[in-house]
């Protein structure tokens, strides 16, 4: 059967073994064949057509992911026939996805505005999917060089679905190739998403368009890492580059090492992605490993630097001080009077340093691991306790209830704990206390010394897991603040004890641990740690069914914790879901609570998703409504711990009371805004800020509005109309579906154009098309104001710069904070006469003259915010930790 | 009294059709008439499956005298069994009138419409109570069976079948025979068989009224295929839309369990089969088999690529025989008589009969069996009867929403797969849709293309989403917003999804679009340039006028009128105001003057 065969694809001969499909010979000698909807292992499934070929003898053209591969076949899989097949089947799929991102006429300039792209937010548009980097439909399209759609447009305008914990869901970019589906039923054997309804209806669904956390949804993320668009994302990472160094290492909140690869950015840990390999040896990834890696280990509460207890309070320390302190400390007590207790958490090399710092240097036998709660076995650990155990040469698992007897006997004064006990109490007893940890907890109030430590993602290691075998992980990020690994602290604890130790202390990695461990087992001729693992009594994979068995379990999965620290405390989506399917369920809204609303004056009246991702906010302001002027912003927070955003205000009405704005969900702040009802107070809203503009009959006016600008140069133009000026409007938005405020425009304009990147609506292409449009038409201009994204103003700066010098004014979007010109933040620079002048946005404008501005200073300024924008979204689970403030908020 | 009487048997049709025109009110009738009078004696009540005249139901037959009484109220029962049953004296008015000649026709043989059919399939159809398996047993039935177990070992029926040239009536027309080889030669067991009566083409109603009418063909060829493949489970697929035929067949599956044909040791032979009534949600894309393979196994009913063939690998992953209900019921006529005999009748390429349901713009409506090869016109003027109301003969669509249209100056074409294929229809599983002037080919085009992608599966990307790019474009030509390239684009769509759909539902979808556009440019084209619908069908190309010098203003139209378009004084002439008319011709159909006249909007306008 495994007889060598041939086939001919194009021009080239191909050997193979029986089985493969075409497409696998194909992609094995390197043959490109387009496809959207083959998964590796899984039935083929035939629906994308992208894969068509023609072999001799088989009639019309067969799929290459469905055929399997004969001897003496002769195929060709690149003909011009074929290529202008795809290209109307690609045609057809984008005539359903928005594709301005593909096809815009301003593509490449776009790409080089946007080289860094920091947040990637709603997946509605060009620069906003958060699949740009590995979209495999943008591939397919530069590869059949597709340049524009003749079809009719029908997008599906859906809205989009965001309340479930971790997972957003935007149906608008589903293409349908099925590959969540079959990933859920066949690979995962879930089944909680379908196919739905038929014909052109046909969507991906849950039963009866119930929420993900009403169905059987296991949130382990299959879905989001096999979608080839950006119609399924993970929440907490939408917002990143996905060009960033990529780690292959494990997972390490349990025993079980799933394979995962870990992406960072600059340093910063910004999504964690199960490796493929692991459905292979029959691990499935969970919820843990996919979503709460990162919000976990970037953490606000994180400890960032050593501290040391001076008159009952923590501070912050240099690490040489805080080993000076334990060195003088535990020189004062006899080495049976010191006692040490590990963490189940501990990597193989680590346990095997602590072991040697104990026994060695510090010359005590009192050596054991720090309990659960319930005594029982720290279960998402249980096999890696053996390693712990076996490096610490402990044979007794329970000899730390004969260290906690003796420590209320008063026998064991000082103790070393690489993690936080669950009942603390017993701590009151100790003299000395020296706690190595990552989070604040209740041992706080007892401990001498606290040294922060590093996780499984910033140290480099291996554990025991339950395939019987040492897994191994690897650095992936920065450290935390000034954290150092387990080892490494052991290690220069030791030297500084002992500086004739420096010898058998002297690591630079794990790596140099783990040959040291090999070879001290086989010199000792106790047994090898290879034979150890071989001979262990109990079969470890038999521990994995259990771990499953407590994921799957609602009740169960608070249960799980690293160093101590409970997942779901600093996972707010977990949280979430624990307590959501656990026992609180409350039927109607599965939407989370960020923080309690405080009752203030200013009441939300309405806030409604008026085209997809524009929101049209509502809010009680009387004050603010009896000022405010066009061109005005105010400064809102949605709770006292949010941002601080501004936004123009789009209308008012002094009599009533109210204010209306319009916003975008574009990061974590306004992310929260969109969770608003009706009967919700905001936290805090300032204004009217900004100057005013100058209104007067200038003559002939041109305004023009983009995506969110739409809302904000209403009250300009509206004004500007009564001013009695010609007004004449440009409305500017990625697709047809994105435009809002279309009638109260017509109402107040002499002349209105809609300018889209697809076509789907008015002209195709950007704001320059409409400029070029309107300039045509011989309309002589008087005065612009554009508002808009950064590269819209400045685009559209530029070209009125160049047509005519038409005074022109635009209204910047710069990140503020307290709007009065003392942070600096929305700071920019004029040119003016040939000199530099410095503006600030919030007291100076918002609008300034767009021939003016440095715009490239400008952009420059705002990718500088990057970086806060991206760490702001993981850390928002804060735990609160005043009551550790003094020790706690070092960072 | 007794003396004259006659021993009789009235076969009351119970098919759907005339169900649905209260055929079970006409059988009470009569079975309480015939109890009063005491005559239960002579006169027997027999319930049938569908006699085919269905334009013509509810209807009954009185055998031996051979007469059809058509049309039928329960009111005339009486007159009937009166004058009939007693007297001895035919009902003339009851009886079917010939469109041409006018004449009532007392022997039904001698009905055009039954004269020219050659019933193999439907011989039993209307004849047998379809509840009773001794019924069918007497009309020879399960004799096949007993002499396929006895005489032939299972290569020989398959050589047989093969013989005789039978190929698949769910459309494709792919050779039985050698179905069944590839089958009996696949690795795997069990093997399974299935019946597909997933009839779902609008207008087809072949199936339905075969299960109905004789369900035991079905069954016996099943088992019969059963012995030749190596077979031992089977599945009829039949729509959950077909209560009457679920529930003829569960009858017939018990009977046919008790009397030892269905289970183990068949006729105490060395056969263990039996057969699952399975029934479909409904969906068009359920007839495919590989879909209706998904649908039988719980799944999402969505096709998947061939190979593999369901002969290799079908339902539960075994080697699977999938064919029409309607082949199978073929098979127990062939085994009776031979494969000469049914190689006999038909044309060259194709042997046998086939069933046909005419429907559409013709006077008979109804089914129709005749030999492979019978010509069109053949079926639309004699068998059929021509077009009503002297209207013209425009075209046909045969083969449902995956076939063509063929026009009238082809219709001299012979009915078998090659002929009709070449003229860029397909053969189907029966449908014979008539069109005739009134018939606008644009709006026929969209109908149908509205259906199709309705009913696609949604898998892949020409079947769901180019077929509403056509529906949109057609969308367009109808209400007169297209332009010439529109034409072009809509040729060049169509031909991408039939070259790159999945399925045959995607591959044949734009065959009705393609045949249109092949033999009727010239009626797209008024649409686009005259902006006009020839056929005058397409509302927003048509405006409604009322001829004054024959309006009477009796305001029957005035007052009918939903959007209150209609204006006029009582007994002076009306007017419609063109902007306030929806077009739902009411108001045409409602005037008993016929002064009300759908015109070109242009006139109007012009």
């Amino acid at each position: 059967m495994n007889d060598k065969k041939s086939l001919k694809i194009n021009e080239t001969i191909i050997e193979f073994s029986d089985g493969p499909t075409i497409l696998e010979v194909a992609t094995t000698a390197g043959i490109y064949i387009p496809t959207l909807c083959y998964i590796e292992n899984l039935t083929p499934y035939g629906g994308c057509r992208l894969c068509i070929i023609k072999v001799e003898g088989m009639k019309g053209y067969p799929t290459a992911c469905s055929t399997l591969a004969k001897n003496d076949m002769k195929i060709i899989t690149d003909d011009e026939e074929l290529q202008e097949l795809r290209r109307e089947v690609v045609k057809l799929t984008l005539s359903e996805h928005p594709f301005s991102c593909l096809v815009c006429d301003n593509k490449g300039k776009c790409e080089e505005d946007r080289r860094n792209e920091g947040k990637a937010g709603r997946s509605f548009g060009c620069f906003f999917c958060s699949s740009k980097t590995n979209c495999d439909l943008r591939k397919i399209t530069n590869f059949l060089g597709i340049n524009d759609v003749e079809y009719q447009l029908e997008y599906r305008n859906s809205p989009l679905k965001r309340k479930d914990p971790f997972i957003e869901i935007d149906p608008n970019m589903c293409i349908l190739c099925g590959k969540c589906v079959r990933t859920c039923n066949e690979l995962r054997n879930i089944g909680a998403i379908n196919f739905t309804q038929r014909g052109h209806d046909t969507k991906v669904s849950t039963a009866f368009d119930l929420s993900l956390i009403d169905t059987n949804c296991q949130f382990c993320g299959a879905c989001i890492d096999i979608c080839p668009t950006g119609a399924i994302t993970s929440k907490n990472t939408k917002w990143f580059d996905k060009d960033s160094n990529v780690t292959a290492s494990i997972c390490g909140f349990c025993s079980i090492g799933c394979k995962f690869d870990y992406y960072s950015h600059n340093g910063l840990l910004v999504e964690s992605i199960p490796n493929k390999t692991n459905y292979n040896s029959n691990k499935f990834p969970c919820m843990f490993g996919r979503f709460c890696i990162v919000p976990f280990n970037n953490g606000n509460d994180r400890l960032k630097y050593p501290l040391i207890k001076k008159n009952d309070e923590l501070i912050p320390s240099q690490w040489d001080e805080a080993y000076y302190v334990i060195k003088e400390s535990l020189m004062k007590y006899e080495p049976e009077e010191i006692a040490v207790l590990a963490s189940v958490d501990l990597s193989n090399e680590s346990a095997y340093i602590l072991n040697k710092l104990s026994r060695r240097v510090l010359k005590t036998d009192n050596i054991g691991i720090i309990p659960n709660s319930n005594h029982s076995d720290h279960l998402w650990r249980n096999a890696n306790i053996i390693g712990v155990c076996k490096n610490l040469n402990l044979g007794n698992r329970k000899s730390h209830e004969e260290i906690i007897k003796n420590i209320k006997g008063g026998k064991i004064k000082a103790l070393y704990l690489t993690e936080r006990v669950v009942n603390p109490d017993f701590l009151k007893d100790v003299e000395f206390l020296i706690l190595q940890d990552i989070y604040p907890s209740d041992c706080f109030q007892y401990a001498n010394v606290i040294l922060p430590t590093c996780t499984f993602i910033e140290d480099s290691g291996s554990i025991l897991s339950t395939e019987q075998s040492i897994s191994q992980f690897f650095k992936a990020s920065s450290n935390v603040g000034e954290s150092k690994p387990d080892w490494k602290i052991f290690c220069e604890l030791a030297k500084q004890y002992d500086s004739l130790m420096g010898e058998d202390f002297n690591f630079s990695n794990s790596d140099g641990i783990f040959e040291e461990m090999k070879k001290e087992y086989s010199d000792n001729n106790v047994h090898n740690f290879e034979g150890f693992i071989e001979n262990l009594k109990i079969p470890l994979l038999s521990f994995e069914e259990k771990i499953y068995e407590y994921i799957n379990q609602p009740s169960k999965l608070e249960l799980f914790k690293y160093r101590g620290e409970s997942i779901s405390d600093q996972v707010k989506d977990l949280k979430h879901l624990i307590d959501y399917r656990g026992f609180k369920k409350d039927s109607k809204e599965s939407n989370v609570p960020l923080i309690e609303l405080i009752e203030t004056r200013f009441k939300v009246i309405s806030n409604n998703e008026i085209a997809i991702n524009f929101f049209q906010l509502v809010i009680e302001a009387p004050l603010i409504a009896k000022k405010a002027k066009p061109s005005n912003f105010v400064i809102l927070m949605k709770d006292e711990k949010s941002e601080r955003i501004p936004i123009t205000i789009s209308s008012w009405d002094p009599n009533k009371g109210i204010i209306t704005l319009f916003f975008q969900e574009a990061g974590y702040s306004t992310m929260k805004l969109t969770d608003l009802n009706a009967g919700d107070y905001l936290y805090s809203i300032v204004g009217p800020l900004g100057k005013d503009i100058e209104i007067k009959n200038f003559g002939t006016v041109l305004l023009a509005g983009g995506c969110y600008g739409n809302g904000a140069i209403y009250p300009i133009a509206k004004a500007l109309k009564s001013a009695g000026n010609k007004v004449n409007v440009i409305l500017e938005a990625r697709n047809e579906n994105l435009f809002y405020l279309e009638e109260e425009f017509e109402e107040i304009s002499d002349f209105i154009i809609y300018c889209t990147s697809d076509g789907s609506k008015g002209l195709k292409g950007k704001i320059q098309v409409g400029l070029k449009h309107i300039f045509n038409r011989g309309i002589d201009v008087d005065r612009a104001y554009f508002i808009g994204c950064t590269y819209m103003m400045r685009d559209a700066s530029i070209y009125t710069k160049e047509n005519g010098n038409i005074p022109t004014f635009v209204s910047l979007n710069t990140i503020m904070i307290d709007g009065t010109g003392m942070c600096g933040c929305c700071r920019l620079t004029l040119l003016q006469d040939g000199k530099e002048l410095t503006k600030f946005a919030c007291i100076d404008g918002p609008m300034f003259n767009g021939h003016q501005i440095k715009w490239d200073e400008l952009l420059s300024r705002n990718e500088r915010f990057e970086e806060p924008e991206i760490s702001i979204y993981q850390n928002h689970s804060c735990k609160a930790i005043e009551k550790f403030n003094k020790g706690g908020s070092n960072g | 009294m007794s003396k004259t009487l006659n021993e009789r048997t009235i076969l009351v049709c119970r098919g759907s059709g005339c169900n649905s025109m209260n055929a079970l009110g006409i059988n009470s009738t009569l079975k309480n008439l015939i109890q009063d009078l005491n005559l239960s004696d002579y006169l027997k009540i027999k319930l049938t499956g569908c006699q085919g005249f269905c334009q013509f139901g509810p209807q009954l037959i009185i055998k031996p005298d051979n007469v059809l009484y058509v049309k039928l109220k329960t009111k005339d029962i009486e007159e009937i069994v009166e004058s009939h049953l007693i007297g001895n004296n035919i009902v003339e008015r009851l009886l079917y009138e010939d469109p041409t000649s006018g004449k009532r026709i007392r022997n039904m043989d001698e009905i055009l419409f039954y004269k020219e059919q050659m019933p193999i399939l439907r011989k039993y159809c209307g004849r047998i109570n379809p509840e009773d398996i001794n019924e069918y047993i007497h009309v020879g039935g399960y004799l096949s069976l007993k002499k396929a177990l006895e005489d032939m070992n299972p290569e020989e029926v398959i050589t047989e079948i093969k013989n005789s040239g039978l190929r698949g009536r769910g459309g494709a027309g792919f050779l039985t025979g050698q179905k069944w080889w590839a089958c009996r030669n696949a690795i795997g067991l069990p093997k399974y068989l299935i019946a597909n009566g997933d009839e779902g083409d609008p207008g087809a109603f072949m199936d339905r009224s075969l299960l109905e009418a004789d369900p035991h063909s079905v069954i016996e060829g099943m088992i019969i295929a059963a012995y030749a493949i190596g077979a031992n489970y089977g599945y009829i697929y039949v729509r959950a839309e077909y209560p009457l035929a679920i529930k003829r067949l569960e009858i017939a599956l018990n009977q046919a369990r008790k009397e030892n044909l269905l289970g183990k040791n068949i006729l105490n032979y060395e056969l263990d089969f039996d057969i699952i009534l399975k029934k479909g949600a409904g969906a068009f894309v359920c007839g495919e088999e590989t879909a209706l393979m998904a649908a039988i196994t719980g799944k999402r009913g969505m096709p998947r690529p061939r190979p593999p063939y369901p002969s290799t690998s079908g339902v539960w992953d075994k080697p699977t025989n999938i064919n029409n209900v309607k082949t199978y019921a073929y098979i127990p006529r062939i085994i009776k008589n031979g494969s000469n005999w049914f190689n006999s009748i038909g044309s060259e390429n194709a042997s046998g009969t086939f069933v046909v349901a005419l429907t559409g713009k013709i006077n008979n409506s109804g089914l129709v069996e005749v030999p492979m090869g019978t010509k069109i016109n053949k079926l639309v003027f004699e068998i059929g009867g021509g077009i009503p109301n002297g209207k013209k003969f425009k075209a046909v669509q045969i083969g449902g929403p995956s076939g063509g249209c063929i026009p009238e100056e082809l219709s001299d074409t012979k009915m078998d797969y090659e002929s009709i294929t070449s003229l860029g229809s397909i053969m189907g599983s029966g449908g014979f849709i008539v069109l005739d002037e009134d018939t606008c080919m644009v709006e026929l085009a969209h109908y149908f293309i509205a259906f199709t992608q309705d009913e696609s599966c949604g898998k892949c990307v020409p079947c769901r989403i180019g077929t509403k790019r056509m529906l949109d474009l057609l969308t367009d030509i109808r209400e007169g917003k297209a332009n010439l390239t529109d034409l072009d684009s809509l040729e060049k769509l169509a031909k991408i999804v039939k070259k790159t759909s999945l399925c045959g539902l995607g591959q044949t979808a734009p065959n009705p679009v393609l045949t249109t556009l092949k033999y009727f440019r010239d009626e797209y084209e008024a649409h686009i340039v005259e902006k006009s619908c020839p056929a005058l069908v397409c509302k927003n190309l048509i405006s409604f006028l009322i001829d004054k010098n024959t309006c009477t203003g009796c305001e029957i139209c005035k007052n009918s009128c939903p959007s209150k378009a209609i204006t006029g004084i009582a007994k002076e002439s009306h007017l419609i105001n063109s902007d306030l008319c929806v077009r739902c011709e009411i108001c045409f159909n409602l005037c008993p003057y016929n002064s009300i006249s759908k015109v070109p909007k242009y006139r109007i306008n012009g």
